[in-house]
């Protein structure tokens, strides 16, 4: 195979790939058969309510726990059994990341970038200055929020192909989530870095994420462009006489006090509602990312 | 306030694992005193059974009974109405029915009910200021038992079975009954009694639970300790390790895996070293330098010289024994922990680049926490008997001492191998064990150190019986063992959380 061919190859890859992955913990299922793949280049928002499954998933992906069925791929290899190459072309950052606590922040990052070929030093320098890091504080004495920076920092001066991020902005204050957001866009942009991000925080999908995958109870109930979301779905109001005419498949299904029916309805592949949407008193509401994920969830 | 509160105090300040732990301890101890008393053919058996409750009273308020501390704390934080009046009235019940029951008991079958209540108050004692007295001070309550053995012989003072006992065992039990007073009052009127210093009392430490699954859960070895970046922030900066990262990078997995496992692992600087060496070595050279400047008298030199003659190889066999103990501990307590984090070290290690597959990561791994450990533990093994040579102890006691250390070594690998083989016991099982395993050390290092003829203690059937249970032992782990190994060689990689 000549370099060219290996290029087209390898970019074709898909960075992060799963099928029917399953998992539980005590008995509880937490996964129920999940089939994920990212487009290279692509900014995927995983978002969920708490205990939905999206710190398994993340991890099962990386190959971080065995997962009881299912196949994850990085890069094309099993995510259980990554290769020194593939390892250099992914990051990831853990939810309240608490590693290698008793080093400084400096020598956190002298100690990692050892392993990676394209460590940018001069990154960290800058990114802990502009990030008022104390360079030389161990990291559990750092807060919580200082301590998110010090692993983002780890993650992006490796300049990762993949980037995965359980929860980044969680511990992080306004500005300091802004500019992580900032910096994730422009990787994403300018690199070509494909990134993985879980977060509850919607502004944060719609400030960054190219596409979004809905998590909930450990199914993938949606994953579409976050552009597409207003077009593709909305709610449809059923006043109580009609709720019989309902369609039998929605994301969500909610009956109110006095009979009426809300349900979250998808476009089909025409672009066309579901019938009852065209019933006399049925409504169609748009819903943004917000209350899409509110009326899922709930 | 009512009865039931008072008497439920103590179990619910308590963890249940802790609880667990001092109860099968002293089970095991009562059991043992039992047992003594209607097989042994000692002449002062009714003694050794005393000394033996003692050790079962000696756990009991170390770990359960001085949790109630805790309570009075948190309750003297909370301004809560009227808990800490049954805590005390709680400490006063169970001080009443440990002391006073088994004495009356012992009383009753060899007359000896003062002596016995001495020696169970004393143990008591000793258990409460071990969790009460600073955690710098606590450490040199292990030697209690060792220094109450020696002390007598140095300083003339009536033994236990001797009328003269009483005569300063009693004035020594008012005097620590004070000491334990005045702690529990400073911990409850401090302003911030949650402080986790050096000086801070010992029974703090069994506030932190380094378990996910909750403060209830018995968490192995590394529920014992306090999670490792706690114990990082509550460190002042002057003592904190210095990790030497010279060498480290993909070309010496192992250094760099040592770096990454934290606690004992870490490689140290040069200072680093010298500065953990300084809390040992500063103190002993601290006081030869002023026994050698002050100006005493001839004679008190030579009693020193005398006690520290009489105790100081029996202190040396003693720590190198327990050190072994520790040292096993420590290095198992940070190892179940990094392996229970999901957030920590292990998708760190997981996902570093440079450490080659699977099969040769393991390895590096193995050796990365086993070499060093292992090589320290030899040679505590060769200080002990080279201590035990110079004593001139049985080949009964050397064996028991030498197995003491083995056991060690044993548990260090089948516990290392089944954690980061992803088999790790169900935490019962760890704790059983680690229970059976405790005492059977425990009773192989107390019995040469106190005797030079083991056999002189024990008859044949017990000599047996003690072989039997390290027989048994050995099998535990060497099937925990090869169950980790084999885990470890199914695993993708060695860094998944249990």
């Amino acid at each position: 195979m000549n370099a060219a061919l290996q290029e087209v190859t390898r970019s074709s890859i898909s960075p992060l790939a799963v099928h029917g992955l399953a998992h539980c913990y005590e008995g509880s299922n937490v996964l129920a058969g999940v089939d994920l793949a990212l487009e290279p280049g692509s900014v995927l928002g995983l978002i969920g309510r708490n205990g939905a499954g999206k710190s398994t998933l993340i991890r099962a992906m990386l190959g971080l726990l065995v997962p009881l069925a299912g196949s994850t791929f990085v890069f094309g290899e099993p995510a259980l059994k990554l290769s020194d190459a593939t390892k250099t072309r992914i990051a990831y950052v853990p939810q309240q990341p608490e590693a290698l606590a008793w080093l400084t922040a400096q020598q956190m990052l002298d100690y990692v970038g050892r392993f990676y070929p394209r460590w940018d030093t001069a990154f960290v320098k800058t990114t802990l200055a502009r990030w008022h890091i104390p360079p030389n504080k161990l990291l559990a004495k750092l807060s919580p929020g200082e301590r998110q920076r010090v692993d983002l920092i780890r993650a992006l001066a490796s300049q990762p192909e993949l980037l995965v991020l359980d929860e980044p902005a969680a511990a992080l204050d306004p500005v300091a989530r802004r500019e992580l957001l900032r910096e994730v866009a422009l990787r994403a942009g300018e690199a070509g870095t494909t990134v993985l991000f879980s977060t509850h925080i919607v502004s944060d999908l719609e400030r960054v994420a190219s596409d979004i995958a809905f998590l909930h109870q450990g199914k993938l109930l949606m994953l579409c462009s976050v552009d597409e979301t207003k077009e593709r779905y909305a709610r449809l109001w059923l006043p109580a006489k009609m709720s019989i005419a309902a369609p039998t498949q929605s994301l969500s299904r909610r009956r109110h006090e006095d009979g009426s029916l809300s349900l979250v309805v998808e476009r089909d592949a025409n672009g066309d509602w579901p019938e009852a949407a065209t019933l006399t008193g049925a409504r169609i509401d748009a819903l943004g990312l917000e209350d899409l994920f509110v009326e899922i969830a709930e | 306030m009512n009865l039931h509160a008072v008497v439920l105090a103590p179990w619910r300040a308590c963890r249940p694992a802790m609880r667990w732990m001092a109860l099968v301890m002293a089970t095991l101890f009562l059991l043992g005193a039992i047992a003594v008393a209607i097989f042994s053919r000692a002449p002062d058996e009714w003694l050794i059974s005393i000394v033996i409750i003692s050790f079962g009273e000696g756990f009991l308020w170390a770990f359960i009974f001085s949790t109630m501390a805790l309570l009075a704390v948190d309750a003297h934080q909370m301004r809560l109405p009227g808990v800490e009046r049954s805590i005390a009235l709680a400490l006063l019940l169970y001080g009443l029915l440990t002391v006073m029951l088994p004495a009356g008991l012992f009383g009753l079958y060899s007359g000896h009910m003062l002596v016995s209540a001495t020696l169970l108050a004393l143990s008591g004692l000793c258990g409460l200021l071990f969790a009460l007295l600073p955690r710098f001070l606590s450490a040199l309550m292990g030697f209690m038992p060792m220094t109450l053995q020696a002390l007598p012989m140095s300083f003339h003072l009536a033994g236990p079975s001797h009328p003269g006992f009483i005569h300063w065992a009693i004035p020594a039990t008012l005097a620590m009954l004070l000491i334990a007073l005045f702690c529990w009052r400073r911990l409850l009127r401090a302003i911030n009694p949650y402080e986790a210093g050096l000086s801070a009392p010992m029974v703090l430490q069994f506030r932190n639970p380094t378990s996910r699954g909750g403060c209830n859960a018995w968490n192995g070895f590394a529920g014992g300790g306090v999670d490792n970046a706690r114990q990082i922030r509550n460190r002042p900066d002057w003592m904190q390790p210095q990790a030497d990262l010279r060498g480290c990078g993909p070309g010496h997995a192992v250094h760099s895996l040592r770096i990454a496992l934290g606690g004992m692992f870490v490689p140290l600087t040069p200072i680093g070293r010298l500065r953990q060496l300084a809390f040992v070595l500063v103190p002993s050279l601290l006081f030869i330098v002023l026994m050698s400047l002050s100006n005493v008298h001839e004679h008190v030199i030579r009693t020193w010289m005398t006690v520290w003659h009489d105790i100081g190889l029996l202190m040396l066999t003693w720590i190198g024994a327990f050190g072994s103990v520790v040292l096993t501990i420590s290095l198992l307590a940070p190892l179940q922990q990094r392996w229970q984090k999901v957030n920590a070290e292990l998708p760190l290690l997981a996902l570093l680049p440079g450490l080659h597959d699977a099969r040769r990561v393991k390895r590096d791994l193995l050796r990365a926490i086993l070499l060093l450990p292992l090589c320290v533990q030899i040679g505590l093994m060769l200080v002990v008997l080279a201590l035990a040579s110079g004593r001139h102890l049985s080949m009964a006691s050397t064996v028991l001492l030498l197995l003491s250390q083995l056991g060690n070594i044993g548990f260090m690998f089948a516990f290392a191998l089944s954690t980061v083989g992803g088999r790790p016991l169900p935490h019962w099982g760890t704790g059983l064990l680690a229970a059976f395993g405790y005492a059977l050390v425990s009773v192989s290092i107390f019995l040469p150190t106190f005797s030079n003829t083991v056999a002189f203690v024990l008859g044949d059937f017990w000599l047996a019986l003690l072989a039997a249970a390290w027989a048994a032992l050995i099998v535990m782990l060497l099937w925990l063992s090869l169950r980790g190994w084999r885990g470890l060689q199914q695993r993708p990689h060695p860094f998944l959380p249990n």
